[in-house]
């Protein structure tokens, strides 16, 4: 169980995107048994992302909704599968990072449905970047059909590979100094949770919606290890087994390991192999891959861009098209601002649209994250 | 090291707890319908690689006709940890008796009654005086039916006096030899599940071995798969909801000034050490689920596990490696059951023990009708 001692290993080669690329346009299957969509699911998913909407977790109230039930967040399809389609593997020891992923939404999401994915690797690119120099970005399509062959959603996700030794020397990050959060800091942040705003069952009119207009913000942090190992891991849930195992613990991983030489990057001072997305919550393995501390799983803070846009919209809406794209790092103690606004309306048919430019901005006033949300709203003129 | 940082232990303070004995408590269960997706992930989650408990092709042939649950699944609609006041008091998990009446089936909707059952005083060389407090939870399914009874244990620490006493903090981190890893390999690999083939309570002798089974070396990964299923988090504003009705169930993190969870110790080494662990560990109830694992492996799919009592006697920290051993210490036959009693227990990679304990199974016999014994007559 030692990792490869292959001398391109750890290194985005001409051979390694070639493998990727001769993937390309091939159909892979998710796992058939995450599919089953429960309601435990649906709200413990959206409550581990900070959703206070009841459309997306009360029973009670979801049955009195437009919907006749709960739906799922717009995001909630992740974990049905995760879908950048770095497992595939091609690039041993390279890091992956969630790039962001848009969406395309022909169906809500409910109790009950059964839900299948199937993805399509369709690109990668080559790049560069200050933080690691050369980088590769793998593209993947995804689509979600239910169980009546009903089309649920598709989207296009990228990750972003990068060489972890590289970050290392040029250790772009190590001058970001952690927060540090007076009584004042803590108790602004804490306020603007009280204020949160659910639009909630009062429709918000097409009509009533001027472009321009702003969105109220929410906040979200300072950010928890907790949030993110116990909060948002749900996608990889099934996915910590890499390439074709089922996932799960002990055994699982371990066998998935040893199929997988060079996956594993061993912790440093036990000599265990372990799986290198721990970043997300163990030091050792951020300062391996030279970020100031751990760090968010992407699809929680996309959730964050799309939830300030559900939170306003009302349970008549339908987000139908949504893109998000991640940008520099959210790290543990992190706040997250996100704010947004009306930045187009139109009507299509006889469907009446808006679209919500949203954004993360942490406590240094970094932007993280750009949100596009394309909402269905109800219309006067309609009924 | 010597500053006070949180309460100490008093008796008032236990006084006050017991008080709370009797009372039905609230509890947020995480799950209320055992779905296929928690069944299987579940069993993933423990590491269990049966495939009663996994395959839903096998169902069709399975004596149940549908998915069957691990009946430590019962962990994910009340977990047990059972802990109310004594308020800046650290909680550790110290163990459960289980009581199992029912199997557990797809899609059975599980309710639960909490309360605490008692508190009392302990001493201990980990932190001194220390409060334990035993609680019951009683499982209910859809059709009105008790499925399980559990009597938990949780130990009451006082943070100060356990950091003062650096009972665990000259263990240093295990260096495993290419070897180890290796015969580590080797155990998943040899893991036995006997299924379809019964292990008939005739054959069985008092001193057998039961194939032991391995877990580890435990991985942030494994605490991510158990507890988002079993505990999860409050997230967020859920968080600040929680704290403003407990605020002394917070852990001010030195470096940044901001509020964390508890729960951050399973993964994170400094929370861990502000109550005197020197690493990150598991969640105390992983391991009860691992000796189930042991059990319902070697009883095959004809047995049916009555009792499951462990008690937690040192932490299982990250990277370390469980191996999970029993062995038959007593059989009987009482009320048309035909029974064995077993003697269960961890082992870590240093050789120490880490939780023991015992389990009562029902076996089919060769002699007595052919129904198996978690069958329920009218």
């Amino acid at each position: 169980m030692t990792t490869s001692e292959s001398s391109t290993y750890g290194q985005i080669t001409q051979e390694g995107l070639q493998r990727i690329r001769d993937r390309l346009g091939v159909y892979y299957h998710g796992i058939r048994h995450v599919g089953e969509i429960t309601a435990d699911a649906i709200r413990t998913y959206a409550q581990g992302m900070g959703e206070r909407n009841p459309l997306f977790f009360d029973e009670e109230y979801g049955r009195k909704s437009p919907y006749g039930s709960i739906i799922a967040t717009p995001i909630f399809l992740w974990t049905v599968r995760a879908i950048t389609a770095t497992n595939l593997g091609g690039l041993p020891g390279v890091h992956s990072f969630y790039g962001g992923s848009e969406w395309e939404y022909y169906r809500p999401v409910r109790p009950g449905d059964i839900i299948s994915a199937t993805y399509r690797p369709h690109d990668v690119v080559e790049k560069s970047s200050t933080y690691a120099g050369r980088m590769a970005i793998q593209y993947a399509q995804t689509l979600y059909v239910d169980h009546r062959a009903n089309a649920v959603a598709k989207a296009r996700a990228w990750s972003i590979r990068t060489e972890r030794r590289a970050a290392r020397e040029r250790d772009r990050f190590r001058d970001v100094k952690k927060p540090r959060y007076t009584r004042e800091d803590l108790e602004a942040i804490w306020d603007a949770y009280d204020r949160e705003e659910i639009g909630g069952a009062t429709p918000r009119y097409w009509e009533d919606v001027q472009e321009g207009e702003s969105l109220p913000p929410i906040v979200r942090g300072p950010l928890r290890v907790v949030e993110i190992i116990f909060g948002a891991g749900r996608f990889d849930a099934f996915n910590t087994g890499v390439g074709a195992s089922p996932g799960g613990n002990h055994y699982y991983r371990w066998s998935s390991f040893r199929k997988h030489l060079g996956f594993a990057e061993p912790d440093p001072e036990t000599g265990v192999p372990d799986h290198p997305h721990r970043g997300h919550w163990e030091e050792t393995m951020a300062r391996l891959i030279a970020l100031p501390g751990i760090y968010d799983l992407g699809p929680q803070r996309g959730s964050w861009l799309a939830q300030i846009v559900t939170n306003w919209m009302s349970d008549h809406a339908f987000v139908r098209r949504f893109y998000h794209e991640l940008r520099r790092f959210n790290i543990e103690g992190d706040t997250t601002w996100v704010h947004g606004k009306v930045s187009r309306k139109w009507i299509e048919g006889d469907q009446h649209l808006v679209e919500c430019e949203t954004n993360c901005q942490n406590q240094r006033g970094e932007t993280t994250g750009m949100g596009r949300v394309e909402v269905i709203l109800p219309s006067r003129g309609a009924e | 090291m010597s500053e006070q940082r949180y309460p100490d232990l008093t008796d008032e303070a236990i006084e006050q707890t017991r008080k709370l004995i009797g009372v039905q408590l609230r509890r947020y269960p995480r799950w209320k319908e055992a779905g296929k997706e928690l069944i299987i992930r579940f069993a993933l989650a423990i590491g269990s690689r049966n495939p009663l408990y996994l395959s839903e092709e096998l169902t069709a042939t399975n004596l149940f006709g549908t998915l069957l649950a691990h009946p430590t699944i019962l962990s994910c609609f009340d977990d047990t940890f059972i802990a109310p006041g004594l308020p800046g008091i650290h909680a550790l998990y110290a163990g459960a008796d289980w009581e199992f009446f029912r199997p557990i089936l797809l899609h059975d909707r599980i309710t639960t009654t909490a309360r605490l059952l008692d508190v009392a005083k302990k001493h201990g060389d980990f932190c001194g005086t220390m409060a334990l407090q035993t609680g019951e939870v009683v499982y209910v399914n859809q059709e009105d039916e008790t499925v399980a009874r559990a009597t938990s244990y949780v130990m009451r620490t006082p943070r100060d006096a356990a950091r003062h006493r650096g009972k665990y903090m000259n263990i240093t981190r295990y260096r495993y030899s290419p070897e180890e890893l290796e015969a580590i390999d080797r155990a998943y690999e040899a893991e036995e599940i006997r299924g379809d083939v019964p292990s008939y309570w005739e054959d069985v002798q008092v001193g057998e071995q039961l194939p032991p089974i391995v877990k580890g070396p435990l991985s942030s990964d494994d605490m991510l798969n158990f507890v988002d299923i079993v505990r999860g988090t409050l997230s967020f504003s859920y968080f600040l909801d929680h704290r403003r009705r407990h605020p002394q169930d917070v852990h001010w993190d030195p470096e940044t000034g901001m509020p964390d969870s508890w729960d951050a110790s399973m993964v994170k080494d400094s929370v861990a050490q502000a109550f005197g662990f020197p690493f990150a560990h598991d969640s105390g109830i992983q391991r009860v689920c691992w000796l189930e694992n042991l059990v319902t492996n070697w009883m095959s799919n004809l047995g049916f596990l009555e009792s499951l009592k462990v008690r937690l006697v040192r932490p299982n920290f990250i990277y370390d490696t469980t191996w999970c051993r029993g062995r038959v210490v007593g059989k009987g036959v009482e009320d048309a059951k035909h029974r064995v009693e077993l003697e269960v227990w961890c082992e870590n990679q240093r050789g120490e023990v880490t939780a023991r304990g015992s389990a009562a199974v029902a076996l089919v016999s060769r002699q007595v009708d052919i129904f198996p014994p978690f069958v329920h007559f009218p």
